[in-house]
């Protein structure tokens, strides 16, 4: 075996070998953690051949330089940059945290096979070498996991402000009667919006009464309660009637049980008897045709 | 200032100016209970559509006109308020809910009519 000088050498002369190796480690590491789909499953084994090879290429490059341990060095900024990138489109194809850490970790295990054969005949090289590469190689997971972590929270960002946007729709039920289905968790920032957006409703509408429903809302307690007996005040104020409607069984029995005081409140269980009180305040019913008075 | 307060049937209807100062208010305040006595009025309607800003005190105001007027044996409806004058209203705690509201002067009148003719 001839002897190399550099890690940089060693991946210019073993490139195929080498990105074999790392591709193989991805592969079995890839189905580790389990119920979770495989590398395999959420992209095609060419694009990430081409991903791995891009990156090594960078890394070899970064590799050239003697003092190759530092990671603010500027030949490593092309190999930063670059897996940054990989993280953020793991991060958005779902991928798991552990999956995008070891992308990076697996060249490890491939490249240390190879540093053994290419230093059998110098031991304390081979170990200095090794103890430079465990360094950097974790650094650069680091870099990786960061960028995965910081882009799953611009997901989680983007999510609820999408939530908040879509959630808070105000119907025009009838001359006079608008409906606000409310779907998800009511929290204080939602409950402003809800009452923002029942308002404009009912000035938009003209509207005297608003049937505020809530058969979306998973859980009732003390404080929705309360949010929800601020939207029905604030609505009162502008002269509106509020009937709220879509109270399950259960939400029935938490509020009783915590002591919450509704009884200021219209409230029906069924949606359609909601309706049928909203349109009894403006002086109307539903009747069967010919029926009708 | 004086805050105009006019006559329509048996209904007495006034609107606060949207340059609204506390001293004036409080002048409204005995001069729409002494009108009530004045002309023998079955009701009153009272229009906030031009306060953009209601403070608590301003809040109070009107709270306590009502419930005053209301002791002279007059039906009270406050119309026409903001929807962010309510959402500070409800933010700060403070409540108008001694009052009945509505929506407009028009349904003001038409609820206010319907209250003096249920009796």
């Amino acid at each position: 075996m001839a002897k190399l000088s550099t890690i940089a050498e060693l991946m210019k002369e073993k490139q195929v070998e080498i990105l074999d190796a790392w591709l193989e480690v991805i592969d079995r590491e890839s189905g580790i953690s389990s119920g979770m789909q495989r590398t395999d499953q959420l992209m095609s084994k060419e694009a990430l051949r081409v991903e791995v090879k891009s990156l090594a290429d960078a890394l070899t490059l970064a590799f050239s330089a003697e003092d190759y341990d530092n990671l603010d060095a500027p030949q490593f900024e092309p190999s930063i940059i670059l897996l940054r990138e990989i993280s953020v489109s793991r991060a958005r194809q779902g991928f798991t945290p552990s999956q995008t850490a070891m992308f990076a970790m697996s060249l490890k295990s491939a490249i240390l096979q190879f540093m053994q054969q290419a230093f059998q005949g110098d031991p304390i090289r081979l170990n200095n070498e090794t103890v430079k590469m465990n360094v950097i190689i974790d650094r650069l997971a680091m870099v990786t996991f960061e960028a995965y972590a910081l882009t799953r929270e611009e997901v989680i960002m983007e999510q609820s402000r999408s939530l908040l946007d879509l959630s808070t729709p105000v119907i025009k039920l009838w001359d006079g009667v608008v409906i606000l289905p409310l779907v998800g968790i009511i929290d204080t920032p939602r409950s402003q919006q809800i009452i923002a957006a029942l308002l404009k409703g009912i000035v938009d509408n003209q509207a005297q009464v608003a049937v505020l429903d809530v058969t979306g809302v998973p859980m009732m307690d003390t404080r929705v309660a309360q949010h929800l007996i601020n939207t029905v005040d604030a609505a009162r104020m502008l002269g509106a009637e509020v009937v709220l409607t879509g109270i399950s069984a259960d939400s029935a029995q938490t509020l009783v049980r915590l002591n919450v005081d509704l009884s200021s409140l219209r409230t029906s269980g069924l949606l359609k008897n909601g309706i049928k009180d909203a349109l009894h305040i403006m002086g109307m019913e539903i009747a069967p045709k010919g029926i009708a008075s | 200032m004086k805050i105009a307060i006019m006559k329509l049937g048996e209904v007495l209807i006034t609107a606060l100016p949207l340059d609204l100062i506390d001293e004036d208010a409080m002048g409204f305040q005995t001069d729409l209970l002494h009108e009530i006595n004045l002309r023998d009025a079955k009701g009153v309607v009272i229009d906030i559509s031009a306060l953009d800003i209601v403070d608590s005190f301003m809040a109070r105001i009107i709270n306590d006109s009502a419930s005053m007027a209301v002791l002279l044996g007059v039906k009270v409806v406050v119309c026409g308020m903001q929807p962010q004058v309510a959402t500070t209203l409800i933010e700060m705690g403070r409540e108008l809910l001694g009052v009945e509201a509505a929506l407009n002067l028009d349904l003001a009148m038409q609820r206010l009519l319907q209250r003096i003719d249920d009796e």
